[in-house]
């Protein structure tokens, strides 16, 4: 399993737009995608639930990546998040 | 005439025939809930899915919006939504009901999740599930093909969904008025990006379908029951308004030159980084005013980290792609403090522990901002003000701590750049030493607000001395003049940033005094480079 720990910048947070990409790049790969806000969780391949973990500007996401293809899903999705939020 | 005020979502004045879409939120029957046959209704929901998400794709194919696109996208990603569609299957399985009622129910426990949350944004975001269920019941019901007018109109709802808005004929829809619609839902945002006048907070009013009205968006009114001459009225004010628009997106790219070929550069006073994007859009040619304190005062418990205003001032900076981004340091007084800073009560605010005295009194949160600073401009060309400078010695002072601030970070290997380094004029004190002082930074931003306030010693808040409050005065223009004649002396260069900026009526009188930056609100940068390029 990898792990990786973000603070997001965007001033609004993981809004509509960018959680929906996110969701459309996690679902690019086997591994299941877990998205952390504290003690909340939820599956990052699901567009409505990552948008209820109401995650703003400051907050430090955790994301698990587990499966065959987590190495490069990691290394992905960790671009994605410096490139969009 | 008759007017009702609303509340604006896009601006602009139109007048057209008043045309009436029908409330097409579909409801449902609360009494018959339960299916006859559960796999049948799985199979129906199942396919209004489907043929929600291809009429969804040929939306999407027919528009040319960045907007519409993201809002269609977002759209069908949320019928797609695994959630949502468990939800929805669990309540025909194992609650028996029907798909229409199942539909319902799960839009609820969604928007009413979305409901719950803290933030505007995503409260918000509970209309875009109930828009994407509306449409899953119009397509059960068979309601695929919607009521459109047929000719040129001012179209009144209750309630538009950016669905229905994007179904429309484009071309016929002169403006919007609704019941319902948020200042910050998708609907305003379509709106504004489409540039219809929309205005919201208007009732239905059925009794005047078919007549002329006028929709001002600029005054926030819905105008009814007009009589031919004030229909003339309302078309010259339309034409006028029309016309001054045009003319002044013209001058977006256009350099802000007098006649003569003399320029004069044409800045933008912000406090946030919408705000920025608002001055790019409108043709600034940098910022030359961010203001820090409004960032500072919205943290509630603690102020914004070295990491948290890094990041904010970059963001900013960027977004004026390549210009230059004068941000002014902490401008805190007792009459403006953050809860977590625990200021004195002072009897005479304005003439207390403010501005820079204020920010070296701090020390460690000043530094902290220095190098927040020092680091965005590694990749961005940034300013540093310092806000009501009396004497030479705050000015080193401050230029100390931004040594100390630079060596730190060099220290742990930060990257850091070289921001301009400027003060603001803005006591009369500073003014009548601007010799002394344009020997120690790069360039100076006069502050007219306070300036005039010192030195005509009259607080325009005060409403028994506020007419006395006038920029125009003798000893204003003597100390501007000499301020822009001391900076020059030296090579350096000046800006007004205060409200006189964009006086229009001073505008030629700058010109001459040298001033060599004007810094105004970003809706008033075409109007002052208009003027600019209308001197001698």
């Amino acid at each position: 399993m990898k792990e990786i720990v973000y603070t997001i910048t965007d001033p609004v947070g993981l809004h509509a737009r960018p959680a929906g990409l996110f969701v459309k790049e996690a679902k690019k790969f086997a591994s299941t995608v877990t998205m952390f806000n504290g003690a909340k969780k939820a599956d990052g391949k699901k567009l409505i639930a990552l948008m209820l973990l109401e995650i703003k500007q400051g907050t430090e996401i955790k994301l698990e990546i587990a499966g065959d293809d987590e190495e490069t899903a990691a290394a992905e999705l960790e671009k994605f998040l410096k490139e969009n939020l | 005439m008759d007017k009702v005020k609303g509340t604006v979502l896009q601006k602009g004045i139109v007048l057209g025939k008043l045309w009436l879409m029908p409330n097409n939120k579909i409801e449902v029957n609360g009494e018959d809930v339960l299916a006859q046959n559960t796999e049948e209704e799985l199979e129906k929901y199942h396919r209004a899915k489907k043929s929600v998400l291809l009429e969804l794709k040929e939306l999407l194919e027919e528009e040319n919006s960045v907007t519409g696109e993201e809002l269609l996208s977002l759209h069908a990603m949320l019928i797609e939504d695994d959630d949502y569609i468990e939800t929805i299957e669990s309540f025909i399985h194992e609650e028996d009901y029907k798909a229409e009622v199942a539909i319902k129910k799960a839009t609820e426990t969604f928007a009413q999740a979305f409901l719950q949350l803290d933030s505007t944004y995503m409260k918000n975001r509970s209309a875009d599930i109930e828009a994407v269920g509306n449409l899953l019941l119009q397509n059960l019901r068979g309601q695929k093909g919607m009521k459109v007018p047929s000719e040129q109109c001012i179209l009144m709802t209750e309630e538009l969904t950016p669905e229905d808005l994007l179904r429309l004929p484009r071309e016929y829809i002169l403006g919007i008025l609704v019941t319902k619609g948020a200042p910050h839902s998708h609907l305003a945002i379509l709106a504004s990006n489409l540039g219809i006048p929309t205005l919201t907070g208007i009732a239905v009013a059925e009794e005047l379908v078919g007549s002329t009205v006028a929709l001002d968006g600029e005054e926030g009114e819905f105008i009814y029951n007009l009589s031919p001459e004030e229909e003339k009225q309302v078309v010259a004010k339309v034409q006028t308004k029309n016309q001054e628009t045009a003319e002044l997106k013209e001058l977006i790219d256009a350099p802000s030159k007098t006649l003569s070929g003399k320029e004069i550069k044409v800045f933008a006073n912000v406090g946030t980084d919408d705000d920025c994007k608002e001055a790019k859009e409108n043709g600034a040619e940098g910022i030359g005013l961010l203001r820090t304190e409004f960032y500072f005062l919205s943290n509630e418990t603690t102020s914004p980290t070295e990491e948290e205003q890094y990041e904010f001032y970059k963001k900013a900076a960027q977004s004026m792609e390549g210009k230059l981004t004068i941000i002014r340091t902490i401008d805190l007084g007792s009459d403006k403090s953050p809860s977590y800073l625990d200021m004195p009560q002072e009897t005479n605010p304005s003439l207390g522990c403010r501005g820079v005295r204020f920010a070296l009194a701090m020390g460690e949160l000043f530094k902290t901002q220095l190098k927040a600073l020092l680091r965005a401009s590694a990749e961005c060309k940034i300013g540093i003000m310092y806000p009501m400078i009396i004497s030479v010695d705050e000015v080193r002072q401050c230029q100390k701590l931004l040594a100390e601030a630079r060596e730190e970070l060099r220290k742990n290997n930060i990257p850091f750049g070289t921001p301009l380094v400027g003060v603001m004029i803005e006591t009369p004190a500073a003014a009548l030493i601007s010799d002394e002082l344009a020997k120690e930074v790069d360039f100076f931003s006069i502050g007219t607000n306070d300036l005039i306030q010192y030195t005509l010693g009259v607080d325009r808040q005060n409403e028994q001395v506020a007419h006395l409050f006038d920029g125009h005065h003798n000893a204003i223009i003597t100390l501007l003049t000499l301020v822009a004649a001391n900076a020059h002396k030296e090579g350096k260069w000046v800006g007004i940033c205060g409200d006189l900026a964009s006086d229009l009526t001073l505008t030629e009188v700058f010109v001459k005094m040298g001033i060599d930056e004007l810094s105004v609100v970003p809706n008033k940068i075409l109007e002052l480079r208009k003027r600019i390029r209308s001197i001698k």
